[in-house]
């Protein structure tokens, strides 16, 4: 029940966040890494088990210092339920050259546990990744660059810890093809969706393309029939086997038949994991759909690709 | 605006607003009670389905050393398991490196989640996700070889449909929780109404008594409540309707006894008028014939006025402590000569000293009158026995007569306004007939009670019961000692009175007036013989009881006894006497 309401309240919250950031960034537009001023320390939740967000206002201008203002209260945080992710006494210097921040450690580093030390870095590097100009950061133990587990760690930036129960897989760029708005031929567009932890990436595509054209992406039309669900999607051998439920079979009147068969297959296939298609309606094969035959593996046709200039 | 919110203040709106607020609740609760059963049995039961497997896979993963060294087979193994929960199956070491990801996406990463850092450190953890089209749970287990944790094993599962049934569940019941509000709004109009629709024939036919109908009647019905005072609104029109016809009753009653004596003095004055008389004597004897219909006009006006002013509420008693033995004695001086002239004797008995609190001149008044009765229709050579006695809380004075009697049938009548035994001898007696009218109310004020004993032929008893502690009812002063600074302003001092010239006791003296205007006229001659006719045996019987205690009925004698008070009164004073 919280969890509903919170999902509930989650979005216009972040929207508003959202709004008041760029308000913020509006106002506040005096030189570069002023977005910087307001930013979190991510510090350690006392029982070992997560990692949690302290509000932070940094006060310097410029990035080096700014990062020495953050390891400063990073190493000196301590508070009632969390604290510093840095073990006393291991930190010894850090330092800041063409975005990359490189932090000095002596052999105390480590005694602490495997997760503890996994934990303690992804706390330094992302509070450090905050800082725009901050690109990546480096460990080092005794002058020697961190290994774990025998290999080395090299350069860390935010994405290389996940930390966010949505995975921080952050944004993609798919490339979906849809009928042109004529119905002629088909249009690549690109969309930029967020990656949902549980779908693959047949599934997110797959999912995109059943939403039909969306505001700004002029010039395409809709390729699937209203209420089409994607029942299930697998990939085996490169060939991805699409199972959709039975709306798929209500035509459209006005997109031939092929156009919305290849729009499917060409964007799949777009996917370097998938060669060719295999289309199923509620799990049976698809040998005609309308009039177009598709009891073969589809694989990419240019031939219904729009060709630009 | 105010007005209209006054008018929201009504057992209607009240209704309404309580039914809506309890369905709103009740299905507020009902909801968030359904939702949350529904989304515990989901997560347990999510829970439960992968833990086998879970432990199943982990096991797996220990027995082939996966983590260290990943092989493909197992990986299908893992890919087809995720595919088939439609989910997505993530293998990290113990550094939280991921080993192995279902989806690719997050091999190299360092995964730092609660769930899987929990799982590292041994134990099964969940998390779920209710977000509608996004919805998931996720689920960490170790990975372990029973002595030391290799690493984890990190499920997200989609719970779409879960969280999209979640959302349904949510709408329909926001739907029909509104349509219950709706419905109990509705409801709870039409409750009222139905339960509130007696009060407008109620409030109709006291509009109708308002503007004068006083034969309205409110129709008994719906909930009891209504039924009920109804009922006692209909009781109360009664009472109203009953004191209308008595007072209509009073007016012509009043009307028809001025006219009597009007008329005898008409008749007088149109015999000297139409007769051709000489005679001085003649005259003489006609005037003085009208002079005594005037007197007796002027008595019964008299009598009218006293009575209408004890009536009205305004009158205040006069209350002091009395010596009611020197009452007495006023009382009975006054009807002294009375007596003597008609040769009745007067016996007076005094048990003890007794002091109480009353309005002497009223009191007095008032006792007069039960003598005087007693004396006025008494038979020849008979007696009138006085008693004062008195009980921790009461006087009792008891007049007792060796007259005529009342007939049972009129006793009940005997203080109503102009009410005679016997019409044509009571107008030799004289009177106005309200006299013990007059005495009846004067005792009701001192909250007493006055009892009837009579037998025909051989006497009638009154019992007068009064408090000797005065209790402030409505009407009431109570006033110490001077007496003398009111009585100008008393309304009995406007009955015409002006032959206040004795000084000691002003108060008495001017009542002393009054009383002797109403009831002293002296008895015609016939009326002493009718009186005496009737007595005979009767004086004997009543001697014998004239020593008995003052309270005690006498029913086993014949006699019927009335007790003129209310029983409300009455089990109040019982209450006091017990103080």
């Amino acid at each position: 029940m919280m969890k509903t309401i919170l999902s509930k309240i989650r979005k216009p919250v972040s929207l508003i966040l959202v709004m008041a950031l760029f308000v913020m960034a509006l106002s506040a537009c005096a030189g570069s890494g002023s977005t910087d001023r307001r930013s979190f320390l991510i510090v350690v939740d006392r029982t070992g088990g997560k990692l949690v967000s302290v509000k932070y206002t940094i006060t310097s201008s410029d990035t080096s210092s700014k990062v020495n203002e953050l390891m400063k209260a990073l190493q000196n945080y301590s508070g009632e339920t969390y604290s510093s992710p840095i073990m006393a006494g291991s930190l010894v210097s850090w330092e800041y050259e063409d975005s990359v921040v490189s932090v000095y450690f002596n052999s105390e580093y480590n005694e602490m546990t495997v997760v503890d030390e996994a934990m303690a870095r992804a706390a330094v590097v992302k509070t450090l990744c905050q800082l725009q100009d901050v690109k990546s950061v480096y460990f080092y133990v005794d002058d020697a660059e961190l290994t774990i587990k025998g290999s080395l760690v090299g350069a860390m930036d935010d994405s290389s810890f996940i930390d966010d129960i949505n995975m921080n897989e952050g944004n993609t760029t798919l490339k979906l093809y849809f009928p042109n708005s004529d119905k002629t031929e088909l249009t690549m567009i690109e969309r930029e969706v967020a990656y949902n932890p549980t779908f693959t990436d047949e599934q997110l595509i797959i999912e995109e393309l059943l939403k039909g054209p969306q505001k700004g992406e002029g010039n395409i039309s809709d390729a699937y029939p209203g209420g089409t669900r994607l029942l299930s999607v697998v990939t085996r051998d490169k060939v991805c086997y699409v199972n959709l439920s039975g709306d798929f079979l209500q035509y459209l009147e006005d997109v031939p038949a092929e156009l919305t068969v290849y729009s499917l297959v060409n964007t799949l296939t777009g996917l370097s994991a998938i060669s060719s298609v295999v289309i199923m309606v509620d799990g049976n094969n698809l040998d005609m759909y309308n009039n177009f035959n598709c009891n073969i593996l589809l694989t990419f046709n240019y031939d219904y690709v729009e060709v630009n200039e | 605006m105010i007005k209209f919110l006054k008018k929201l203040y009504s057992i209607k709106f009240i209704m309404v607003l309580v039914f809506f607020c309890i369905t709103l609740a009740v299905s507020i609760i009902g909801t968030r009670t359904l939702i949350q059963v529904y989304v515990t049995r989901v997560e347990e039961q999510r829970v439960s389905e992968l833990s086998a497997y879970a432990t199943r896979l982990s096991n797996q993963l220990n027995i082939t050393n996966y983590i260290s060294s990943p092989n493909r087979s197992i990986s299908n193994q893992i890919d087809v398991a995720a595919e088939l929960n439609g989910g997505r199956i993530i293998v990290t070491n113990n550094a939280l490196q991921v080993v192995y990801d279902t989806y690719g996406r997050a091999v190299g990463k360092t995964i730092v989640l609660n769930d899987v850092v929990s799982a590292l450190n041994g134990s099964n953890a969940s998390s779920f996700d209710w977000k509608l089209n996004y919805g998931y749970y996720a689920y960490g287990v170790p990975a372990s070889d029973g002595q030391s944790v290799k690493g984890a094993i990190y499920f997200i599962f989609s719970i779409e449909d879960e969280a999209e049934t979640l959302a349904n569940y949510n709408r329909y019941s926001q739907i029909i929780s509104s349509l219950l509000c709706l419905i109990s709004i509705l409801l709870g109009y039409i409750v009222s109404t139905w339960l509130l629709k007696p009060l407008k024939g109620i409030r109709n036919s006291m509009n109708k008594v308002s503007t004068g109908d006083l034969d309205a009647q409110l129709a008994e019905e719906g909930v009891w409540e209504f039924r009920n005072i109804s009922s006692s609104t209909n009781e109360m029109l009664k009472k109203v309707r009953a004191t209308e016809l008595s007072q209509q009753e009073f007016v012509s009653d009043v009307s028809h006894e001025l006219k009597t004596p009007m008329a005898s003095m008409k008749v007088l004055a149109d015999s000297l008028l139409m007769q051709d008389i000489d005679d001085v004597e003649i005259y003489k004897e006609f005037l003085k014939d009208i002079d005594e219909q005037i007197d007796r006009e002027n008595e019964i006006i008299q009598d009218l006025l006293t009575l209408v002013r004890i009536d009205k509420k305004a009158e205040k008693l006069k209350v002091k402590q009395s010596d009611m033995n020197h009452l007495m004695e006023v009382v009975l001086n006054r009807v002294r000569p009375l007596a003597e002239k008609q040769g009745i004797e007067i016996v007076y008995e005094s048990y003890r000293d007794i002091t109480a609190e009353v309005d002497e001149n009223k009191l007095i008044m008032a006792i007069t009158n039960f003598v005087e009765n007693g004396v006025k229709y008494n038979k020849e050579m008979g007696r009138v026995t006085v008693t004062l006695n008195a009980d921790a809380s009461y006087a009792y004075i008891n007049v007792e007569d060796t007259g005529i009697g009342i007939p049972e049938e009129s006793l009940n009548h005997i203080f109503d306004r102009f009410y005679r035994v016997d019409k044509a001898r009571s107008r030799e007696t004289g009177g106005t007939g309200l006299g013990l009218a007059i005495a009846f109310e004067v005792i009701k004020m001192h909250n007493g009670e006055v009892r009837v004993l009579s037998r025909e032929n051989v006497g009638t008893t009154f019992v007068i019961k009064i408090p000797l502690n005065f209790r402030n009812t409505d009407h009431v002063e109570i006033r110490s000692e001077e007496p003398a600074a009111d009585a100008s302003a008393t309304p009995s001092a406007s009955a015409g009175t002006t032959s206040e010239t004795a000084a000691a006791e002003p108060e008495i003296k001017e009542e002393n007036e009054e009383v002797s205007v109403t009831e002293s006229e002296p008895a015609s001659a016939s009326a002493d013989a009718e009186t005496a006719a009737e007595t005979e045996e009767v004086s004997l019987a009543s001697a014998g009881e004239s020593t008995e205690t003052p309270v005690a009925p006498r029913a086993e004698d014949g006699f019927v006894e009335l007790p003129m008070a209310d029983k409300q009164e009455k089990t109040e004073d019982d209450e006091d006497d017990i103080k």
